[in-house]
């Protein structure tokens, strides 16, 4: 025991020199992302995580000191519905995957995210109509040669768009094809099923026939001429049709219509791999929640009548027109992820207005929503504000930061690894020149698992670039 | 506006109660004085150098602000009206408005047209005052659309109002120019930069000679008139510049793009500016020109673009403006004080001084901040609007000044 444990003391040693030296963030007005806020404290970042925080920490010797200046710091924040680096998707299947697209080289729109606070993102998969692909989470860790872009959930959601800007009948027909995918998925299980019931029937029945055979031949190999010395005897084998060694061909004396039948066993046929379908059928057992892009009324409610239909994880993804059918959504328990859409369009203000009604609706029926920045990759990370608007707007006491980190990280089943700042989460963090809502406020850093990923240039808190 | 005075303790007591019974006297003595004026108190106003102050107190009185108080002096008043967290503001401005126009304004077949005047084409029932109002714009500058190199007159318009006939706060406004492809017409002319500046440099010569040229262009000949010209680009701006300088004009230019590009020459100018609208949208180099100005001191106006898009459009190009670099207080300036500047109504309205209208916006927060909201709009000095927390709902509160 003794020699064991002096060994383990000898490489932890060796292993603490060459890990990294942890970093402290000192003198911050820490924001946890749950709500609760410690107005001067320290967070103390080990490798790529928070191992504490608080307004008494020690601080290890050998720890690299920053010091935020009494500014503020928050998780970094999570957009929920993206498209950083892959706005030219055009999905237009179940297997298409946002991540496939996702470019860790579109430094300049992943900058952006940065430069706005924005450490991680669900990435749309968005396509004109149908069945359009599956959206993908990803962090903007630093990657070699000066990328910044790691998957973190390859698939995360089944996307669908009702493209609710057609003509009605083509919107029938999209919503019925995709109806008729779910079905056809379903009735594909169902043929798998079924294959594995015949295929289990057929090699029973070989296994018989086999068995039969083996017995016909141990009987014909009692004759001691038919085997040599130390030849060992064949196991049983299933039998192929065509010539076999030793013994009289595998013709019974039970006479033909037995041969007739045995001749029928056919292997039954695998029904062909239908990967589309089986993408659906994640969604049907839960695996991956479907997001819906609904824009009204009739596609919301069609969207409720395909999940509630094929049991699925109901999100509704800008459902601009949800105010109207709100009752129906709440019932469903369907969540909400708005984006903000440009208002500089001639119907702008009708928009404007529309999303008043919806907040509205949102807040009396008590449906939860998340924000994101929309799928043009033109507004990559720039929802903080717009979502200071919307909760301006529907509800004073909503807490912006909390709506974009924690329970941001909570939709997107994150909530282990980000979202707060607390210990055992990853050190997702951005430091703010002033109150994060303040239009005046920039951002000075931002640091994804511990490491620095953006610096203002005229950043004030000391730490030189690594 | 009074200090505390140092008196010896034992005195103050003395002195308060004297003092107390006087002024009591006083009031009771003239009446009308004291129950025609509203005192507003709140956490913090808007200055008309932009800047946020605590501790003051706004006296109206006949519609007008008496005078900005320190908040001390109404300590022990009932009476005064108090909002604690709030901020109260100047009304918001929007220039370059089209708000409450109907159809199309001007005559396309006559591209100069100095008399036309949009106050004629302006349906004051039309929704889009209310929802202005309801953000918190208290007046707009309406001006004609685009579509002649001077298609007319703006005016400026409150966005609602006790009384009615208080609506219109300038009927005959700057003369609008437009420098921009939208003017240009293949049949009418002109169909050229070059060919548009040409048209306008012989009417303003016509009209320097002519006594029978249109009295709004003869005003501007003389040096007296003010103009707002749309530019669609950088040399549009040098060109209005050079257009209006012989006659010792000074345009206010409307123009975002390249509003970085031509900071100096607009500083060289004397000039003021219209930039905007900023959205989410907007790319990076366009939300910098409002810091890019400032930095060479000239003074701009935002352009929220309320009617077509979001009634918050005005806040929200301040905040993305602020954002990319402009100071709060030059922001704040730009939606109130500047915006009335430019329409020319800055002896009327756009900031909480003595002799101003009484057109202002009660805000739960800094109205730069995206998450304030509005929570009261006064217009002439009476309550036009009270957003209701319990029911969403918009109360339109009309002529009383107290709950």
């Amino acid at each position: 025991m003794v020699v064991l444990a002096s060994l383990w003391t000898a490489t932890d040693a060796a292993g603490q020199l060459f890990r990294r030296a942890p970093t402290a963030i000192e003198n911050a007005r820490i924001v946890i992302g749950d709500g609760t806020v410690i107005e001067n404290g320290t967070i103390l970042v080990q490798g790529d995580r928070i191992v504490a925080v608080g307004e008494n920490v020690t601080v290890p010797d050998r720890a690299k000191r920053i010091d935020a200046g009494g500014m503020t710091v928050t998780p970094g924040l999570i957009d929920v519905a993206g498209a950083i680096g892959s706005s030219a998707f055009g999905g237009s299947d179940a297997t298409h995957r946002a991540i496939d697209a996702f470019d860790r080289y579109a430094t300049e729109q992943i900058a952006q995210a940065l430069r706005h606070g924005v450490t991680a993102s669900y990435l749309c998969a968005r396509g004109d109509r149908g069945v359009t692909g599956l959206g993908a989470i990803v962090r903007f860790a630093g990657g070699p040669n000066g990328t910044f872009g790691e998957p973190i959930v390859e698939e995360a959601a089944l996307c669908i768009n009702l493209a609710s800007g057609d003509p009605p009948l083509r919107r029938l027909a999209t919503f019925d094809a995709v109806r008729k995918k779910f079905k056809q998925a379903v009735s594909y299980r169902e043929s798998k099923e079924t294959y594995s019931e015949e295929l289990e029937e057929y090699e029973k029945k070989l296994k018989e026939r086999a068995e039969k055979a083996t017995d016909d031949e141990e009987k014909s190999n009692d004759d001691p001429k038919k085997n040599g010395p130390g030849s060992f005897q064949q196991p049983p084998v299933r039998r192929r049709p065509g010539p076999r060694r030793g013994g009289p061909p595998n013709q019974t004396d039970a006479g033909e219509n037995e041969k007739k039948k045995e001749d029928e066993l056919k292997k039954p046929t695998e029904p062909a791999r239908n990967p589309a379908a089986e993408v659906l059928l994640r969604a049907v057992d839960h695996d991956l929640p479907v997001r819906i892009v609904a824009g009204n009324g009739e596609d919301i409610l069609n969207a409720i009548e395909l999940a509630e239909e094929f049991d699925l994880i109901l999100i509704l993804e800008a459902a601009t027109e949800a105010d109207g059918v709100a009752r129906a959504v709440a019932d469903a328990e369907a969540d909400v992820v708005l984006e903000y859409r440009s208002s500089a369009s001639p119907a702008g203000s009708e928009t404007a207005r529309r999303l008043d009604a919806l907040l509205t609706a949102l807040a009396q029926n008590k449906i939860g929503w998340v924000i994101g920045s929309g799928s043009n990759a033109r507004n990559a990370g720039r929802f903080l504000l717009p979502a200071a608007q919307l909760a301006g707007q529907s509800d004073p006491e909503l807490d912006v930061i909390e709506l974009l980190t924690s329970r941001a990280a909570e939709f997107l089943g994150l909530e282990e690894t980000t979202g707060t700042i607390a210990r055992g989460r990853a050190a997702d963090l951005v430091i703010w020149s002033g109150d994060p809502l303040d239009p005046a406020t920039r951002v000075e850093s931002v640091y994804v698992g511990g490491r620095l990923a953006f610096r203002h240039d005229d950043a004030t808190a000391g730490e030189s670039d690594e | 506006m009074m200090g505390p005075t140092p008196f010896p303790r034992l005195f103050k007591r003395g002195f308060l109660m004297s003092a107390a019974l006087l002024s009591g006297v006083i009031a009771f003595a003239l009446p009308s004085a004291g129950d025609d004026q509203t005192v507003l108190i709140a956490d913090q106003i808007v200055m008309p150098d932009g800047s946020l102050a605590s501790g003051k107190a706004i006296v109206i009185s006949e519609g007008k602000i008496d005078r900005i108080a320190s908040a001390d002096e109404f300590k022990d008043d009932d009476s005064a009206l108090r909002y604690p967290n709030a901020v109260i503001s100047p009304g918001l401005i929007e220039v370059l408005s089209s708000v409450g126009v109907r159809g199309d304004n001007v005559s396309r077949k006559n591209l100069i047209d100095p008399q036309v005047a949009v106050i004629d084409g302006v349906d004051r029932e039309s929704i889009d005052f209310r929802r202005a109002l309801e953000a918190g714009v208290t007046a707009a500058m309406v001006v004609p659309a685009p579509t002649d190199l001077v298609p007319g007159r703006a005016a400026t318009i409150r966005t609602g109002a006790a009384d009615s006939g208080a609506r219109v706060v300038r009927p005959f406004g700057p003369l609008s120019m437009v420098l921009s492809s939208s003017a240009w017409d293949r049949d009418r002319g002109p169909s050229s930069r070059a060919g548009a500046l040409a048209l306008l440099r012989e009417a303003l010569s016509n009209a320097k000679s002519d006594a029978s040229a249109a009295p709004a262009l003869r005003e501007v000949v003389r040096g007296k008139g003010d103009v707002v010209v749309t530019c669609e680009t950088s040399a549009d701006v040098s060109a209005a510049l050079r257009l209006l300088a012989p006659y010792g004009v000074t345009p206010v230019i409307v123009h975002t793009k390249f509003a970085r590009e031509i900071a100096d020459e607009i500083a060289a100018a004397n000039a003021m500016i219209i930039v905007g609208p900023l959205t989410f949208e907007s790319n990076q180099p366009t939300l910098l020109g409002p810091a890019a100005l400032e930095r060479v001191g000239v003074e701009l106006a935002l352009h929220g673009g309320i009617e077509r898009g979001d009634p918050d459009g005005l806040r929200i190009s301040a905040a993305l403006a602020v954002s990319a670099g402009l100071s709060p207080e030059a922001a704040r300036r730009s939606i109130t004080v500047n915006a009335s500047q430019v329409a020319g109504v800055s002896n009327q309205i756009g900031a909480l001084r003595a002799g101003q209208s009484a057109d202002l916006v009660i805000f739960t927060g800094d109205p730069l901040r995206l998450d304030s909201d509005v929570q009261e709009v006064w217009i002439a000095g009476e309550r036009v609007y009270v957003f209701s927390h319990q029911t969403h709902d918009f109360d339109r509160v009309i002529g009383a000044t107290d709950d």
